[in-house]
């Protein structure tokens, strides 16, 4: 299948996806049923635009020599930085100075923030609009022609909501702090959610604004009547949603349990007031710009633009997250940065860097539940020495791996709906932890583990080990560590009973293994050294 | 016939003949009264009931000619009403004590918020030639942020500057609208070029010049950029006070010992070295950046045109990318290279053609924040303003297009994110406000520019005048209802030329509903 197709129709591409070889186990939800389901797990989302710079985010001083020297006018002495213990985990000090609760080094202490490093994308693009548009859309074409028209939420969201826009969910299931509505957020059936900034204001001029007419018949070749019906769609949003938010707000807004400081938290705060009042919504977008830090980056004292920048951003989380925990909703947040790249390794002269490749990203919850905190890295990268042909940094991770963390630990999606969102299949990182895993629905212990890998490390066989309770479906696939799927060792429809697979890896290296039983995915890591 | 069935007659002609007329061969009917709004709506912030009538009957050639103008004629002036375009403030940036930092900064802000209410008084009050909505396009191809880069801000007086350089250029050749863009002072500030030195060439502008100001991605290599950004080492604006001026305040000049007088190669074509001796201002710019325009001009023409034809099609046609008509793409990008790349060809085409009358094209743009509320404004004949405050502006910024305020360098994303949950809402209030700018007399005279003999007639007109396709009958007779206020269909006329407090009533009651429509966001 081209992907031209899979961004243009999204419907064709979930049948093209069922062909492939065997059955989707997919299950289509009712917008009540995705709404209130139990778990109520909320996504936020920071998007750093501009391009965040990774390596003066997280400092590479384990290659500091190197570091010096490519960043003669722009780089941050380890006197200045903040070690996480004696570990090789340096913050910018911006990401604590000041900060409520210690700032994003108590978030490491306690185990709520992953940090990842050597996050990207095949064939890096430069360019800050196609980066981001290939960042929102999860969609990461070599074509530059191709036109990414939706998002990687919008495009789940689109699929879980199946009667949408006819059947308007209850609350709105994503709200955009911006003005508008990000790419992230599009899908062919329209927004994927709704934007506000202020909860009062939204409500004063909701009133009265559904249409007296009615939208014209789906689907239409009319540039007028589509142009029509979209802006209807909005018009009922507005009034619906305009009541619900305003009743949410008014119920949450005095249970704030920490002082908001100004910037990023002023948009954390409208969060936690719609939250502790009950809205539904499960994504949250926000946008910090001016990261594209061409010059003046940063200051003598290496304080400066940038560092501003990384303090807004920790301000806001570490404030929403100890009010989360207050106000005892924490354990159903977890949150992101995105940005569409880093910067170059060499600063430019004018005490700025200009467009970059790999980059960094934080993940982070209000339970250490829920993610396994810590420093994300392939050892010995980002290599500073072993740069691309712009010199720029290569990327360890693709960043939709992080993405199905999201979708498939934190959203509810099934291994096949994420593979219809990007066309493709990512492995989760591993860095979310679900609520209550369903694999003992289909597993008994093997020697107190779900599935037995052995021996790992390997020369080079490898055995799974496992019992089934009953009849189910079980995939086993090979991942490098980048996320690319190498080999599908096996898909099929087994009884109840003792297996044990053998197979060969043949390079040396560091791999995963993922298997999936029902719609739970586990990921093993396997090394093999030959 | 009776009014219902000739609608719905009319709805099935309009379907027919909508396949046919995917050409931009010249539309070579007189403009009737619908064809002659569509233009106007496209390519000015909205036309009067006179200015409709004007160009009703004319052939498309005469109506474009008189839109467009020959591109020569003088432009508007704002040293009649800004007072301060000449004055230069201290850099703020420049170690000052934080007082004196914050009382420049607030004249700055201060300044910016008069230049735009006096461009936005541009595009309310201007007449043939219309010069404002093309303006406007090129400000969003040609980005510049007031506030930039966290703490910096650009001084209004080169924000005015750069305005009327976009201005001047509008339908002109685009190789001297992208050189002139190039060492524009806004420009050079806001794309860190007056940082840019031999040691270290800054790579932000040329990456934008190729990327959203001429081919697009995918035409080009990091080299290409690299080599670019030596060329335009050493230029400078004069922008603050107490800085030097050589060739005076708000003006751009040259400092040689920071040019890089080495070879260039770009696009395969190389700018040789040049000795100490030639490194002087007048000659760098010719022969270097001048020269570096032409190369991508010379070697890129194809991606060039239709990138920059893409553009024009978004932005005065429809602005779905997903629906950009590729054969009328490359249809307009021949007429751009064949004309050498003189604006005035591509848009005289396009606004001359069967394409851009056909039935599928007319009313599918959503109107942006100016054309919403200057068009508003035009059409009710009304300055909006609060307590003798201008509004037009902040009103534009509160439903997401602040002038000379993208979001960042690639422009507002436009099409469908004008419209959102945060500013529908906005967009109602603002109108009713507008319409709440009118009294009595106001309005009688509005209904007087047409024809109210009878109420049908009328309220066909009207309907055309707000919103820009024939609607269903239902809707007619709900908006009929409005409009009479419960006054009988036979009295209405009579009511209006007894000027009648009820008439008035009708019509802010028929408007109100008018702003509850989705297709009055539409053109």
């Amino acid at each position: 299948m081209k992907r031209r197709e899979f961004i243009i129709n999204t419907a064709a591409a979930s049948a093209g996806v069922a062909l492939m070889n065997r059955k989707s186990y997919s299950k289509e939800r009712s917008v009540d049923e995705f709404m209130n389901s139990d778990s109520q797990n909320i996504l936020i989302i920071i998007e750093l635009f501009g391009g965040n710079d990774g390596l003066n985010t997280i400092i590479p001083y384990d290659q500091e020599e190197l570091y010096l020297e490519l960043r003669p006018n722009l780089h941050i002495p380890r006197e200045y930085a903040i070690q996480f213990g004696d570990s090789d985990l340096f913050l910018n000090s911006g990401l604590i100075d000041g900060v409520h609760n210690g700032g994003m080094m108590n978030l490491m202490s306690t185990g709520k923030l992953a940090v990842v490093q050597g996050i990207g994308y095949d064939n890096p693009t430069l360019s800050h609009f196609r980066s981001s548009d290939i960042w929102h859309s999860g969609i990461n074409s070599s074509d530059p022609n191709e036109k990414l028209l939706d998002g990687w939420l919008g495009r789940y969201f689109a699929k879980i909501l199946n009667n949408y826009p006819d059947d308007i969910p209850a609350h709105p299931i994503a709200i955009s702090l911006e003005g508008t509505i990000p790419l992230m957020l599009k899908s062919s059936k329209g927004d994927m959610g709704v934007s506000l900034q202020n909860p009062e204001r939204f409500y004063q001029l909701g009133a009265g604004l559904t249409p007296k007419s009615l939208r014209f018949h789906t689907p239409t070749d009319s540039f007028h009547e589509r142009e029509f019906n979209f802006i209807h769609v909005v018009a009922e949003q507005s009034e619906k949603y305009a009541q619900v938010v305003k009743d949410a707000y008014e119920k949450g807004k005095d249970k704030i349990k920490v002082n908001y400081s100004t910037g990023l938290a002023q948009k954390f705060r409208v969060i936690s007031s719609l939250i502790a009042g009950g809205i539904q919504t499960r994504v949250f977008y926000m946008r910090l710009s001016n990261f594209d830090s061409h010059a003046q980056q940063m200051q003598s004292d290496y304080t400066g633009a940038h560092y501003s920048l990384l303090n807004n951003l920790s301000r806001g989380v570490c404030e929403f997250l100890d009010d989360a925990q207050q106000q005892g909703f924490a354990d159903r947040i977890v949150g992101m940065t995105t940005s569409e790249f880093g910067r170059r390794v060499n600063d430019n002269g004018s005490r700025g860097t200009d467009h970059g490749a790999a980059s960094m990203q934080f993940m982070f919850a209000g339970s250490d539940d829920y993610i396994e905190g810590g420093y994300y890295r392939v050892e010995g990268k980002p290599d500073l020495n072993d740069l691309d042909e712009f010199e720029n940094l290569r990327h360890q991770y693709d960043f939709r791996r992080t993405y199905n963390d999201v979708l498939e630990t934190w959203l509810g999606a099934s291994p096949e709906d994420s593979r219809e969102v990007f066309g493709d299949t990512f492995l989760p990182l591993g860095i979310l932890n679900k609520r209550a895993s369903s694999v003992w629905e289909f597993v008994r212990p093997t020697e107190n583990q779900d599935f037995v890998i052995y021996p790992n490390p390997s020369s080079g066989n490898l055995n799974i080990r496992f019992e089934l309770k009953k009849y189910t479906r079980v995939i086993i696939e090979l991942y490098s560590t980048i996320g690319q799927r190498i080999e599908v060792y096996t898909n099929e429809l087994l009884p109840g009973g003792n297996y044990n697979y053998n197979y060969f890896v043949y390079n040396t290296g560091e791999y995963n293994i993922a298997i999936t039983v029902g719609n739970t995915r586990i990921i093993k890591k396997f090394i093999v050294i030959r | 016939m009776k009014r219902r069935d000739f609608l719905s007659l009319k709805l099935e002609i309009q379907k027919k003949y909508s396949d046919s007329l995917m050409s931009l061969d010249e539309y070579d009917l007189p403009l009737d009264k619908a064809k002659a709004s569509h233009l106007l709506r496209r390519v000015t912030f909205g036309a009067s009931k006179q200015l409709i009538d004007e160009f009703t009957g004319l052939s498309v050639g005469e109506a474009v000619e008189r839109i467009l103008g020959t591109g020569t004629e003088s432009l508007p002036d704002g040293y009649t009403d800004l007072d301060w375009l000449d004055t230069a403030e201290e850099n703020p940036l420049d170690g000052l004590p934080i007082q004196i930092r914050g009382a420049i900064e607030g004249r700055h802000a201060t300044r910016y918020g008069k230049l735009k209410t006096w461009w936005l008084e541009q595009m309310r009050i201007e007449e043939a030639p219309f010069m404002e909505k093309l303006t406007l396009f090129w400000s969003t191809v040609w980005c510049i942020e007031f506030a930039y880069d966290t703490l910096s801000l650009i001084p209004p007086p080169l924000l005015y500057r750069n305005n009327q350089m976009l201005r001047r250029n509008r339908i002109g050749n685009y190789r001297n609208m992208a050189f002139d863009n190039t060492l524009n002072g806004a420009m050079l500030l806001y794309q860190s070029v007056n940082f840019s030195t031999k040691e270290s060439p800054n790579e932000n502008y040329p990456r934008e010049l190729l990327e959203l100001f001429t081919m697009g991605i995918g035409n080009y290599s990091e080299g290409d950029i690299r080599e670019m950004a030596r060329v335009l080492t050493g230029f400078r604006i004069a922008a603050h006070a107490f800085t030097p001026k050589p060739n005076g305040q708000f003006e751009s000049y040259f400092l040689p010992d920071l040019h890089d007088i080495g070879a260039k190669t770009i696009f395969g074509e190389t700018i040789p070295a040049r000795a100490p001796s030639h490194n002087s201002e007048d000659l760098v710019k010719e022969e270097e950046v001048r020269r570096m325009i032409n190369i991508l001009f010379e070697q890129r023409p194809m991606p060039i045109a239709k990138f920059i034809c893409t553009k024009i099609y978004n932005y005065f046609v429809y602005s779905s990318p997903g629906d950009t008509n590729e054969q009328i793409i490359n249809e307009l990008a021949n007429t751009f290279i064949d004309n050498d790349f003189e604006l005035k060809s591509v848009f005289a085409k396009l606004f001359k053609s069967k394409h851009f009358y056909d039935e599928n094209i007319i009313g599918c743009q959503i109107k942006t924040p100016p054309e919403f509320i200057v068009g508003l404004e035009r059409q009710l004949n009304v300055s909006f303003k609060i307590s003798g405050q201008p509004m037009a502006s902040t009103a534009c910024e509160d439903i997401e297009q602040e002038l000379y305020n993208p979001p960042n360098v690639g422009s507002w994303k436009g099409y469908r994110t004008w419209i959102s949950t945060k500013t529908y809402p906005l967009r109602r209030k603002y109108a009713v406000d507008i319409l709440d700018m009118t009294n009595h007399n106001q309005l009688i005279s509005l209904i007087n520019n047409f024809n109210y003999s009878d109420v049908d007639l009328f309220l066909n007109d009207i309907l055309s005048y707000f919103l820009p396709k024939t609607i269903e009958s239902e809707r007619v007779n709900f908006f009929k209802s409005k409009l009479l206020n419960g006054i009988s269909a036979q009295n209405w006329s009579n009511e209006v030329s007894n000027s009648s407090p009820s008439v008035t009533e009708g019509m802010r009651a028929f408007i109100s509903e008018i702003i509850l429509s989705p297709d009055f966001h539409l053109i």
